[in-house]
């Protein structure tokens, strides 16, 4: 059926990005084992993964890679708040602002994206219905 | 509060080209929300990812992809054929139960072919 099923981000430090995850998004993560390879459950969806850039598991036979360098893949995370709201608290958390909340005619959503202190990039996404229905419920 | 994952947008310095080696490969079809610049990809099974037009290709680390297959060894050798790289052969990954092979695509993205075993429950809930 060759369905996306996992994405994973590489990160110096799988420990601290854990924190960093945990903090902004509530997911549940484990330790798969700790430092190498930490499985991230949002609860909903598919799986994530963090895993440790130099020896990059599941590779069997890992080469040092170069510095990064170009626009990284970007990871669209459904958020249960405006898209603004996360992103303020990622920078409180270490995160680099890429852009503040803006509107995708194209798509019909509200987004905001950060690059995460190990350097990638995540778009917090809110639908158009999903707001009102937001917006109504707290009215 | 389960904010999960909802798309994966791939960063390409040749849109079309890229598309077209995704397509041949995956059998995935694209909108082309416009042509060039911004083009959508259905699998067939959400997430859907995109594709987004970008000037220099990806260096260095980051955000591997995996996608489901029945045969990782047999699509791994078509995508070399089409222009890939070799990462890794078929191996076992005790800690997951799961078999898999990797290549780079000629725009740098990395994608892991993941061993379909049948037990996987397109939009099922995750758990821990």
């Amino acid at each position: 059926m060759n369905t996306l099923v996992f994405v994973d981000l590489p990160c110096d430090d799988p420990v601290a990005a854990q924190e960093f995850y945990e903090k902004l998004f509530g997911w549940t993560i484990n330790p798969r084992p700790a430092g190498e390879f930490h499985q991230i459950v949002p609860g909903e969806g598919l799986h994530l993964g963090l895993f440790n850039a130099r020896t990059q598991p599941p590779d069997p036979d890992a080469k040092p890679q170069p510095p990064r360098q170009g626009v990284q893949p970007r990871t669209y995370i459904l958020v249960d708040d405006a898209p603004q709201v996360y992103l303020d608290r990622a920078l409180t958390l270490g995160a680099t602002k890429l852009w503040d909340e803006g509107w995708w005619d194209e798509f019909n959503g509200y987004h905001a994206s950060f690059l995460d202190p190990w350097g990638n990039q995540i778009v917090m996404w809110e639908a158009k219905d999903k707001r009102e229905e937001r917006l109504g419920a707290q009215a | 509060m389960p904010n999960p994952m909802i798309f994966v947008d791939i960063p390409s310095p040749d849109v079309e080209a890229h598309s077209q080696f995704l397509a041949d490969l995956f059998g995935w079809e694209f909108n082309r929300r416009p042509a060039g610049e911004f083009h959508e990809i259905l699998p067939g099974i959400k997430p859907n990812l995109g594709m987004h037009k970008v000037d220099a290709p990806v260096a260095g680390p980051h955000p591997r992809i995996y996608v489901m297959v029945d045969d990782p060894p047999a699509y791994l050798e078509r995508a070399i054929a089409k222009g890939a790289t070799k990462l890794w052969d078929e191996v076992y990954w005790e800690e997951f139960d799961g078999r898999h092979a990797a290549f780079r695509d000629p725009w740098g993205i990395e994608i892991v072919l993941w061993r379909d075993k049948g037990t996987y429950k397109p939009g099922a809930a995750s758990r821990s």
